[in-house]
Formats: C-alpha cells, sequence, structure tokens
C-alpha cells in the first residue's frame, strides 16, 4: 500500500494464474525432498535389480557356494556387510536378493490388479446380485489378515517363488477390487457417465471405457504404495521359513537364517532387514509424493 | 478515525488492520489491505460487502482467531476497551472472548459440537468459559459436584428459555444433528449472550437459514442486543438487513473498507462508487432492470497498489492507479475512500 | 445400541465366518501337498498313511469332512495335532491363546496411549519440527519390517545392553500367577505379588513395543488427519469464540470427532497385530497362539493349521464388532440414523 507502482493501464485486469498439473507436480516436488529421495531409491532398487550380477561383488554367492576359510567376518573394506555362515559376501546377496523382491513385488501387483479391478467395477457398475456376490466373497478373503492367509496358503504346498507370488497375489485382489469397487460406485452418479448412457453406449463399454480411465491415478497411486507393502510381506513370508527357500538371497530368509548367529554376527540380520526397510520407504515415499501431484485424498 | 472523540469512546476500534500468508510459491499475499473500523457501545453496526472481500475474515482477526498458520496479522492495531490485543499476549484475548466479545456464527448446524448434547456444550461454557488453562482436576471438580451441576442445569434452562426455544428441559438432552438450522441458531444465539458480553459479532446469521426464519433470527438478535445494552457488529451481504438493522454501516470491497457512515446517510446519498453499486444491484419488487457491477472482485495474490475497485468503476481515472486512496472524511461520520468523492455525484 | 443392530451385525458375523470356515476348507482340501505325507515323514508306509488319513476323517466325502469341521470348531474340538507330542489342537489353543491376548492388548494399549497424543501433537505443530519428526516416524513405523524391528530391539536392549528379557513370557525357574483370567499380569496383580506383576511386564515390554510401533504410526497419522480435519470446522471456532479454553476444545471437542474417524481404521489395526503376532512371538519365543501358528505351519499340522486360522477370523471379527459398536457410541448422528 505505501509504495507506488508504475500505473497500469485501467483495462489491466489482474488474472489469476493458471496453475497446470506440471507446476503443481513442479511445486510439490520442490516442496516435498522426501518425495525425490523416494523416487531416488526406488530407481536405485530397479537399477540394481536389473544389473544385479554386475553390480555385486560376488554374484555367485548368491547360490549355494561355500567359502568356509571367510565364514562370518564382520563388515570390512572387502565385504561391506560382512560374510555369512558358510563365508559367502552379504552386500553380494542382497544385491541379488533385491530381482526376488521387485519380481514378487511387480508380479503379485501386476496378478492382482488384473482380478481384482476388474471383479470391482463390475460388481459396483452391475450392483445387484451380481456385485453383492463378488464382495461377500471378498469380505470371506478379508476375514483373516493378508499375512496370516498368505502363510496358509503357502503352508499348503511346497514353498517356493511362484507359490510366494500366488499366495500373495490370491489375498491382494480383494484390495483392487475393493479400491475399484468404492471408486465406481461414486463415479457412477457423475454426469459424464449418464451423457454416455444417453448416447447409447453399452454397459461394458462405459464401464470399462468411460469409467476405468478415472481410476487412473488412484491406481498409480495404490501400485507404487503396494509394491512396497508386498516386498514387505513376501520378507515376512521368508522369515519364518515359507518363503523361496535357501539357498535363494531372500532377504527375509537372510534375516532368519541370520537370527541364529545372534547377538554375536550381527551383521547378517541388520543388512538384510535395512534392505527391505529402505525399500518399502522408497515406495512409501514416492507413493505418497504421488498422491500429492496426481491430487488425490490424504 | 472519524472524530477524536470516536476515538476515545470506541469500544471496539480497528486500525488498519492488514493480515496476510505466505503462498507455496514464497509470494506474499494480502487479504486484508489496512481495515478501518469501529463499533461504539451499544451500537448496531453492519459490514457489508460481496463475498469474499475479506468480512469474515476481520472478524476473526478481531476475535484473535485467525488460523496461524498460514495466515498472520501483519500491520494494524485492533483496541478492545481501550487495550490494544495486537500487543498485549493471547491471554487477553482468552478473558474477553465469550465474555466480552461473542460471536454468533454463519452456518448455525455445523457450529454446535456434533457428538455432544446441547446440555453438555453449555455445561462446559458455564464452567470454563474464559479460563486460560485447565486440568483434569479442574475439568472433573465441578461435573462432579452436584450443587454445580443443578446450577448450571438451571442456568442452561434460563438461557435457553431466553431465546424463546421450547421445551427446554428436553432440549438439554439433545444431540444438534436432532435440532433445525433455525433452533441451532437459538441455541448458539443463547449461547453467545450467556454472559452479557459487551460486544456482539453476528457473521451472517441467517444466511443459511429460510427467509421467514432469518427475519425471527435478526428480530430476537436485535431485541436481545437492546435488552442487554450490547453493541453488535452485523455482517451481511445483504443490503436490505443492513439498512433495516444498523446504526452506522462499513463497507468493504477487496480487503479494506472503502465507505462508512451512518446508515442513513449512507444508502441515500452513498459516495464511493462500489456503493452505489452494489444498491443498484439489489433486486426491488418493481420492474426496473437490476444493474450489477461488472467484473470480478480482483485476486489479491496479483492485486498491487492503487485502488482496488479501479478495475470496475466507471469513473477510474488514472490517479487511481498511483496509490491506494486511504479513508477520508467528508463530513460527520461519513468517509469514503474515493479520490473522486467530492467531484462525481453518484 | 438397538438390538436390531447387534443382531444384524452377528447375522453378518456368522456369514463371513461361514464363508471363512468354506475357504479353509476349499484351501486345505483343494491345494496341491500332502501334509500326512510330510508328518509322517518320506519313510511312512502307505498303510501308516492310510492309517492316519481314515484317523483324520480325510478318507470320507468332501461334504462329511466340511460338516465335521463345522461341527468340531464350534465344539472347540479341532482333532489332533499331526506333530509331535500330537495333543489336542483345542486343548492347544486354550493354552497358547491367553498368552497372545495379553501381547495384543497391551500393544494396542501402548500405540493408543503414545499414538493419539503424538498425532495431536503432529496436528497442533503443524509444518513445524514436531510434524516433521511424527512425519519421519510414520514413514518409518509402516515401512520397518516387524520382524527386522523385534530382533534389533532384542539385539539390542536385550543382548547388548541387557536391561530386560529377551525371550519367553515369565522367568525360567518362575512360578506363574495363578490362572484366573490367564493374563500374568492381571494374575498377579489378583494373587497381590507386585514382584511378579513387574517380573512379567519385564518380559512383556519388549514384544509389545515390536508389535505396537507400526500401528502406533499410524493411529499418529491418522490421529493428525482427523484433527487438522476438524481444525477447520465451525464448530472449533464458535467454541473458541465463545470463550471456551484451547485445551478443551483440542482434547475434549476436536479429539472426540477426530477419534471417531480414527476408530474405523482401528479394525484394520486389529488384523496387523493378529498378523505380526505370528513374526514377534516366533523373535521374542513368546508362547502365544502366534507361535503356536508358525510351528504348526512350519510343520504342516494340518489340523491346528485350519484351527489356527479359524480362531484367527473369529478373534479377528470380533475385535471389528467391538470397535463398529464403538464407534456407534461415540458417535451420536450414526446412533440417531440407527434409531430412525
Amino acid at each position: 500500500m505505501t509504495s507506488i507502482a508504475p500505473s497500469a493501464p485501467l483495462d489491466d485486469e489482474p488474472h489469476s494464474v493458471a496453475v497446470g498439473l506440471g507446476t503443481r507436480a513442479w511445486a510439490s516436488l520442490r516442496n516435498s525432498p522426501l518425495t525425490v529421495i523416494g523416487f531416488l531409491v526406488c530407481l536405485g532398487l530397479v537399477v540394481m535389480a536389473a544389473f544385479a550380477p554386475w553390480i555385486a561383488p560376488f554374484p555367485e554367492d548368491a547360490g549355494a557356494v561355500v567359502k568356509f576359510h571367510q565364514r562370518l567376518q564382520p563388515p570390512s573394506a572387502e565385504h561391506w556387510f560382512g560374510t555369512d555362515l558358510v563365508g559367502r559376501d552379504v552386500l553380494s546377496r542382497i544385491v541379488m536378493g533385491s530381482r526376488i523382491s521387485l519380481a514378487t513385488a511387480v508380479a503379485v501387483i501386476v496378478a492382482a490388479a488384473l482380478i481384482g479391478v476388474p471383479l470391482g467395477v463390475i460388481a459396483a457398475y452391475r450392483g445387484g446380485w451380481t456385485g453383492a456376490s463378488i464382495m461377500r466373497i471378498n469380505e470371506v478373503f478379508l476375514a483373516i489378515p493378508s499375512l496370516v492367509f498368505v502363510l496358509v496358503v503357502t503352508s499348503l504346498m511346497r514353498p517356493s517363488l511362484p507359490v510366494t507370488i500366488f499366495a500373495i497375489a490370491l489375498a491382494w485382489w480383494t484390495w483392487y477390487a475393493r479400491l475399484a469397487y468404492g471408486e465406481v460406485l461414486s463415479l457412477k452418479e457423475e454426469q459424464f457417465v449418464d451423457a454416455a448412457r444417453t448416447s447409447g453406449a453399452s454397459d461394458l463399454r462405459i464401464a470399462f471405457g468411460e469409467i476405468l480411465p478415472n481410476l487412473t491415478s488412484v491406481l498409480i497411486v495404490k501400485t507404487t504404495l503396494d509394491l512396497g507393502y508386498v516386498i514387505l510381506l513376501g520378507a515376512s513370508l521368508g522369515f519364518l521359513g515359507l518363503g523361496p527357500q535357501p539357498p535363494a538371497p531372500e532377504w527375509g530368509t537372510m534375516v532368519a537364517e541370520g537370527r541364529e548367529q545372534l547377538p554375536d554376527a550381527w551383521w547378517l540380520t541388520t543388512f538384510p532387514g535395512l534392505a527391505v526397510f529402505a525399500a518399502v520407504v522408497g515406495f512409501n515415499l514416492f507413493g505418497d509424493g504421488l498422491n500429492d501431484i496426481l491430487g488425490g485424498r490424504d | 478515525m472519524t472524530s477524536s472523540a470516536a476515538e476515545t469512546e470506541a469500544l471496539l476500534d480497528v486500525r488498519g488492520l492488514t493480515v496476510g500468508f505466505t503462498d507455496v510459491d514464497r509470494s506474499s499475499v494480502t487479504l486484508l489491505r489496512g481495515v478501518d473500523l469501529a463499533v461504539h457501545r451499544g451500537e448496531i453496526v453492519a459490514l457489508v460487502g460481496e463475498s469474499g472481500c475479506g468480512k469474515t475474515l476481520t472478524t476473526r482477526a478481531v476475535l484473535g482467531l485467525l488460523p496461524t498458520p498460514p495466515l498472520a496479522v501483519r500491520g494494524g492495531e485492533i483496541h478492545f476497551e481501550g487495550i490494544d490485543l495486537l500487543a498485549a499476549d493471547g491471554d487477553a484475548w482468552q478473558e474477553l472472548r465469550g465474555r466480552a466479545m461473542t460471536l454468533v456464527p454463519q452456518h448455525p448446524l455445523s457450529s454446535l459440537n456434533p457428538v455432544f448434547t446441547v446440555g453438555e456444550q453449555f455445561f462446559d461454557l458455564l464452567s470454563f468459559q474464559g479460563q486460560a488453562s485447565l486440568g483434569p482436576v479442574g475439568y472433573w471438580r465441578p461435573r462432579l459436584d452436584r450443587a454445580t451441576r443443578a446450577r448450571h442445569r438451571a442456568a442452561t434452562i434460563e438461557a435457553l428459555k431466553s431465546v424463546s426455544l421450547p421445551d427446554p428441559e428436553g432440549l438439554i438432552e439433545r444431540y444438534p444433528a436432532e435440532l433445525s438450522g433455525g433452533m441451532c441458531q437459538r441455541v448458539l444465539i443463547a449461547m453467545a449472550l450467556l454472559s452479557n458480553p459487551r460486544l456482539i459479532i453476528a457473521d451472517e446469521p441467517g444466511t443459511a437459514l429460510d427467509v421467514t426464519i432469518e427475519a425471527q433470527i435478526n428480530r430476537l438478535l436485535l431485541t436481545k442486543v437492546r435488552e442487554q445494552g450490547a453493541a453488535m457488529l452485523y455482517i451481511t451481504h445483504d443490503l436490505g438487513i443492513a439498512r433495516e438493522l444498523s446504526d452506522r454501516v462499513f463497507v468493504m470491497y477487496a480487503g479494506s473498507v472503502v465507505e462508512t457512515g451512518r446508515t442513513g446517510d449512507v444508502f441515500a446519498r452513498p459516495r464511493h462508487p462500489y456503493t452505489r453499486g452494489l444498491l443498484d444491484a439489489v433486486p426491488r419488487l418493481s420492474s426496473a432492470p437490476i444493474k450489477g457491477i461488472r467484473g470480478v472482485l480482483p485476486d489479491p495474490k496479483t492485486l498491487g497498489s492503487g485502488c482496488a475497485f479501479r478495475f470496475r468503476c466507471d469513473y477510474a481515472i488514472a490517479a487511481c492507479a498511483a496509490r491506494t486512496p486511504p479513508l477520508s472524511q467528508l463530513s460527520g461520520l461519513h468517509a469514503s475512500a474515493c479520490l473522486r468523492a467530492e467531484e462525481i455525484t453518484l | 445400541m438397538t438390538m436390531r443392530f447387534v443382531v444384524r451385525r452377528f447375522f453378518e458375523l456368522a456369514v463371513v465366518l461361514g464363508g471363512l470356515a468354506i475357504l479353509i476348507f476349499v484351501i486345505s482340501r483343494v491345494l496341491p501337498g500332502d501334509p500326512i505325507r510330510y508328518a509322517l515323514g518320506p519313510n511312512a508306509s502307505p498303510q501308516q498313511i492310510e492309517q492316519m488319513r481314515t484317523e483324520m476323517g480325510l478318507d470320507e466325502s468332501l461334504p462329511v469332512q466340511f460338516i465335521r469341521l463345522v461341527e468340531g470348531s464350534i465344539a472347540g474340538n479341532f482333532g489332533r495335532s499331526t506333530i509331535p507330542p500330537f495333543g489336542s489342537v483345542g486343548i492347544d489353543i486354550a493354552t497358547y491363546l491367553p498368552a497372545s491376548l495379553e501381547l495384543a492388548f497391551f500393544a494396542m494399549i501402548l500405540a493408543i496411549a503414545l499414538g493419539v497424543p503424538l498425532g495431536v501433537t503432529a496436528a497442533l505443530y503443524r509444518d513445524r519440527w514436531p510434524d516433521q519428526a511424527s512425519r519421519v516416524l510414520a514413514f518409518s513405523g509402516v515401512a520397518i519390517p516387524v520382524f527386522w524391528l523385534a530382533l534389533m530391539i532384542q539385539l539390542v536392549v536385550a543382548f547388548r545392553l541387557g536391561w530386560l528379557p529377551a525371550l519367553g513370557r515369565i522367568g525360567r525357574n518362575v512360578a506363574p500367577p495363578i490362572d484366573v483370567t490367564g493374563f500374568y499380569l492381571i494374575d498377579s496383580l489378583l494373587a497381590a505379588d507386585i514382584g511378579l506383576f513387574f517380573h512379567c511386564l519385564t518380559f512383556l515390554v519388549l514384544p509389545a513395543l515390536a508389535l505396537a510401533a507400526s500401528p502406533l504410526a499410524m493411529i499418529m497419522r491418522l490421529v493428525r488427519a482427523s484433527m487438522l480435519e476438524e481444525m477447520g470446522k465451525d464448530y472449533v471456532l464458535t467454541a473458541r469464540a465463545n470463550g471456551m479454553p484451547r485445551v478443551l476444545v483440542v482434547y475434549k471437542y476436536m479429539l472426540r470427532n477426530a477419534f471417531s474417524a480414527t476408530l474405523t481404521i482401528v479394525g484394520l489395526l486389529v488384523g496387523y497385530f493378529v498378523g505380526s503376532a505370528f513374526i514377534v512371538e516366533t523373535v521374542f519365543s513368546w508362547p502365544g497362539l502366534g507361535r503356536y501358528g508358525v510351528r504348526a505351519l512350519q510343520f504342516k499340522d494340518f489340523n491346528a493349521i485350519v484351527a489356527v486360522t479359524l480362531v484367527v477370523g473369529i478373534a479377528y471379527a470380533a475385535a471389528n464388532t467391538v470397535v463398529t459398536v464403538l464407534y456407534g457410541w461415540l458417535d451420536p448422528r450414526l446412533r440417531l440414523s440407527e434409531r430412525k
């Protein structure tokens, strides 16, 4: 009020700045270094998994190798994360193990989304008897905690990577069905759906052509967050001895193996656990940031 | 502001109140641009303006309840009974709120806590109003004392009766969701009048209600305020109500007061083009077409100095963009913030 | 809470549990892999396997097997364990359940007692350091693998520092209190044995902390988000404008509203508690249902797996019912709409 600005032309009406998605994304990125950190961790994990044999100092240690002369060595310049009971390099095993974790996570999410989303969309869009039965079945799957469900399924089969993926996906589709169900239920009443219906589009077309694309951002966020949670669940399974079996360098299995060497060889449990933690934090931070950028709810 | 006598006698005296916030892109946005406002004892003052002009923000600043952060008072003074509240610490305000100045809110249905009964909310008010702090012992003592409970219950019933609510005994047990908007507003008025405040701030108390209920509520407010000899700052965008109710009026535009004076004077002879525009925009029961004000409220982000109304004003000249015109006295209590107030005829 | 509501809720519960029984039955009978062969070892003769199949009723038709399962579940009779010492699964569960419940209750109390005030603080200090700290804590809390956290707590506090015992529920040479509730903490108090109470508490603290960490973080974040939402509500402004003390508005008026919003998620947290208990109990050798379940899973103890799953399902459903009822009790609007 005090400063005298150069007089503006009279017809110069103040305009509000149009804030596009790009601007908003940039602003939220700049205001949240955490999102950037999350993104970098995720990127690092993908790179690590892709180039594991080249990154790991001793890639052969991922298998059933025995190097007794260097067993249970604490972290050193040569073995950053130490060596295990039979002398394998823990860092190499963690790097190689990233392939297992990432493969599990991606496979589970793809399968779960492919099963869950269409079922949820159909349940919400069709409603009635079909919708009710889909959602009742869904509720039954949710009647016991995911971890317990997955444990039971794997234990009754022979634990292995495919079984882990199968079991987790079998539990996980319910979340996608629920999410799609809730979203579609609210979208169904929107005007653009009415418009499509009036213009004579078929139910199938409306449900998957008109409504489903609106779920994209919600699904992207959910998928990112879930990649972390599936890694966590997979590792828990491994820890309880029901994941991919040794000598597979599964992170949870490694923690379980290292547990027997506590409290002396602390590095055997600490580093694989940290790897799980870092991966989950990464996907969490990144997913949360995506949620802000894509304008999702808290 | 208008005369030296008014300065010493004013119950509430707001001078140059400036409120703003820092946006995500670190730019500074000013929402209240030096508001001048005064309410004298026992007087009914209307504060009028379009939605978004800063009326509600002004009331919140006066009550010391701005959401800070993000908002912050950047300058100005708020005097209540001679005390500069912005210079005093927060406790001074806490002693005044509810006792010396209270609020009748805009949205009666959501202004009572949904999870407690009416009686419970009165009980808390009667027990703890104006206290700066409260511990668990202090909280439970009145609740466990039978005499206090009986006294508070009687006081609650009395208060509910005084605003003509039927069946006050039953009402005590009710939850806000069981009441209509009009009933909620009566309850809220009863709460606001509970300890004979000197200033009642009514922030569009009838806007959310049906027209007939709104009229009842306004009548009730007016009666009670006169009865208690309190002053009222009545916020509204409805010029008809302002004219009917108030002794004096303040017209706000884009975060500052552009005209003030006795209600009769301002409405009969507006001295700011914006006030003229507002009056012309009031629908009448005649065939005359309504004239609106062209354009929209400017965005506070991009509004620099100069008269904020110049973009919409038929009388704007180059000088209007040069600096923000201050509120200057024309005659008696009448003041306008238009550079050309003296030369143009509205 | 109206009678109709309770009845309807129980009906829903029965439907879900019935479905769960079917699901478990299908999984346990349909999935490939033969637990009998596994239980008896690779050297078992076909006769031995056949005998055990008959003993367990696996030779009967599927519908009969299913009816047996439902009958048994209702009577608490789940058959025998297929691993040594081949005890009754029903009795095993009755033995191990109280220890799990004690751990879960204590962890839940810990999570709420710490999570709620931390969440309120984070909301009041929005975007300042307490809020930033809570954000870091929250991200760590949900991302930390509970098996790893449990091991690290055990490694540092029990093994390295030696402050608290690392394994078990009670000292090796200490007699447990007389069994009344099955909760050592309560039973020791009932027996007026304060020394024993603190002794048991030292065993309980670490596993409870490991179990509570993640729910604590979630509760904290939820309370923060709900509190921030409440802050903008009209009733807060009115209460403050009418002179109510800030403490009262925050901790009574806002928290009561915020907490009922948080409660909806506590139901999900119960599931988390149950799942994580399997891991935490294993790490701390806590003699509860979780550790029993993990052993059953690892050794393919068929009857025990089915029984533990059903019990978990019932406990989960019961906890969710309690949450729903509590929610209705906390939020009068729900009660009012229920009445209409």
